[in-house]
């Protein structure tokens, strides 16, 4: 097995899952509230490339954009709005309800067989080869992905409604005293998760390009374990929490034996396992940590 | 500037307002006194929309705010200084500052506002690069003020400003608070501290158990009897 290589795939798919984790984990710092719908945006994201293939491909992954970003703000403001106040127990099956919902909305529109999403698959060439083979997608994982994050970082750090956002992770009610709107902290909070949504739903069809109603499901399952061992806590935990589940996934898919791969799953759950039971608050929170910043 | 008329808060079934009125003017200092649950901080909360109000009304400069949001009351001239403080401990000072200027109607004089609280508050300007989680508890109190005042209020609710304050910390702060008063903000101040109040105050309402027992001059602030027994809950 070639180190460099594994190190690069894992690399990749690490990234893919921390941009996952960003959009659950900055819907946790402003509302407290675990989104397990947020695997719906990407399925959605996955429907739309599958029915957009014919189009232009900037048009159809623009066209993605706009779904993913339209269905998170209109999950936020029909189902989760209302339930703000409630108890988290409430939000989180409000949160199943509109998973299995849009499922079955998925099952009946599209059927059982999946559609063929197939807009980038000439990302899978290779673009270097030799005692290394990277394909474009890997590429493109590592340079979208880190550009996604930076933004992120970007607008947290440098803008108004990003310091709204930061201080709404931080102490709701204080941040509402003081004149921050809590409809548009939580909106921001959304498109922003339905933007990630998008990135990894395109990415994810150019290795998968099958989309079926549970396609966008078991990444953010994975990705919500990955939250939850980083630190749920802080945003940057979580995203790295994110990025150490898909690195992990990679890697241990590379060192498996091709007819034990069934076991992948298991392994990485194994060692979730044993990182919750050695660092419970969180594999990158740091020690003793008290109150604190969630985005 | 802030008329409350028999205000009702209940949380469940338990009453922690009933029945209040008060009547803070422009540019007065009025302060709230009372024991631990009589509803001093629930009627801040009500004022600022974060307690919902069962029955009464609440005006500022005449126009009714019962039932509006918080985020709206609080870029609306009114502005609470919370028990606790509620500084973002992991912000920086001057990051916490930023976000008093979110409540602000006017974005003109944010320069002179700024030089304003820096001269009130040396501290923030001196720390203005550290978290705020690393001030000193009388620190913070002067962050949440001077983040307050940066939202350029007209009126000004603070929430037991000296709690867990040395007394000569207490001392300079209600300076402060005075000085703030001349420059013509209003302020509703909450307290447990009776006597520094009662002297600062143009009038102090005493509260108990939900409910205005009495109402107190600077002139009664040297009557330790009279103070004690409205604060423990004595009818004027």
């Amino acid at each position: 097995m070639n180190v460099l290589q594994t190190l690069i795939d894992g690399v990749a798919l690490g990234a893919v899952y921390a941009l996952v984790a960003v959009g659950l984990a900055l819907i946790f710092g402003v509302m407290r509230l675990i989104n397990f719908a947020h695997g719906e945006l990407i399925t959605a994201g996955g429907y739309t490339l599958a029915l957009a293939s014919a189009w232009p491909k900037a048009a159809a992954i623009a066209l993605t954009v706009v779904v993913c970003v339209v269905l998170a703000w209109a999950m936020e403001r029909i189902a989760f709005r209302r339930l703000r106040n409630v108890a988290p127990a409430t939000t989180l099956v409000a949160t199943f309800a509109v998973a299995f919902t849009l499922q079955a909305v998925w099952l009946i529109a599209f059927g059982p067989q999946g559609e063929s999403a197939d807009v980038l698959s000439g990302l899978n060439q290779t673009a270097v080869s030799g005692e290394l083979s990277i394909r474009w997608i890997t590429i493109v994982m590592l340079i979208t992905g880190g550009l996604l994050l930076a933004g992120t970082i970007l607008l947290l750090n440098r803008t108004t409604i990003g310091l709204q956002m930061r201080a709404a992770a931080t102490d709701f009610r204080a941040a509402r005293l003081l004149g921050v709107r809590a409809d548009t902290v939580i909106s921001v909070a959304f498109v922003i998760a339905g933007v990630m949504a998008a990135a990894v739903a395109v990415l994810l069809t150019v290795q998968r390009p099958l989309v079926t109603p549970t396609f966008g499901l078991q990444v953010t399952i994975l990705a919500l374990v990955g939250v939850v061992v980083g630190g749920m806590d802080r945003l940057w935990t979580a995203t790295l929490g994110g990025f150490a589940i898909g690195f992990a996934t990679s890697v241990l898919g590379e060192a498996l034996p091709s007819d034990q791969r069934v076991f992948l799953p298991s392994a990485v759950f194994l060692l979730v396992i044993v990182v919750l039971l050695l660092r419970p608050g969180g594999l990158f929170a740091p020690r003793g940590a008290g109150g604190v910043e969630r985005v | 500037m802030l008329e409350i008329r028999d205000l009702e808060v209940r949380y469940g079934a338990v009453p922690a307002v009933r029945g209040l009125t008060i009547e803070v003017n422009e540019g007065e200092i009025v302060g709230l006194i009372g024991p631990n649950g009589a509803g001093k901080s629930t009627t801040l909360l009500a004022v600022m929309g974060a307690a919902r109000v069962r029955r009464g009304e609440i005006r500022v400069r005449g126009s009714s705010i019962v039932g509006a949001r918080t985020e709206d009351i609080a870029r609306s001239g009114v502005s609470l200084v919370p028990e606790g403080r509620h500084i973002f401990p992991h912000l920086t000072v001057d990051e916490n500052l930023r976000l008093g200027l979110v409540g602000r109607r006017d974005r003109d004089g944010v320069r002179a506002g700024l030089d304003w609280v820096h001269g009130l508050f040396p501290v923030v300007g001196e720390f203005r690069h550290r978290p705020a989680g690393a001030l000193s508890g009388g620190q913070q109190q002067q962050l949440a003020i001077a983040r307050s005042l940066l939202a350029d209020p007209e009126l000004l609710l603070l929430d037991e400003p000296s709690l867990g304050l040395a007394p000569s910390i207490v001392g300079d702060l209600w300076d402060t608070l005075g000085e703030i008063g001349q420059r013509g903000v209003t302020i509703l101040l909450v307290e447990q501290r009776a006597q520094i109040t009662i002297e600062l105050a143009a009038r102090t309402y005493v509260m108990h158990n939900g409910e205005i027992r009495t109402s107190l001059t600077p002139a009664d602030a040297g009557d330790t009897d009279r103070i004690a027994a409205a604060y423990f809950g004595a009818k004027a």
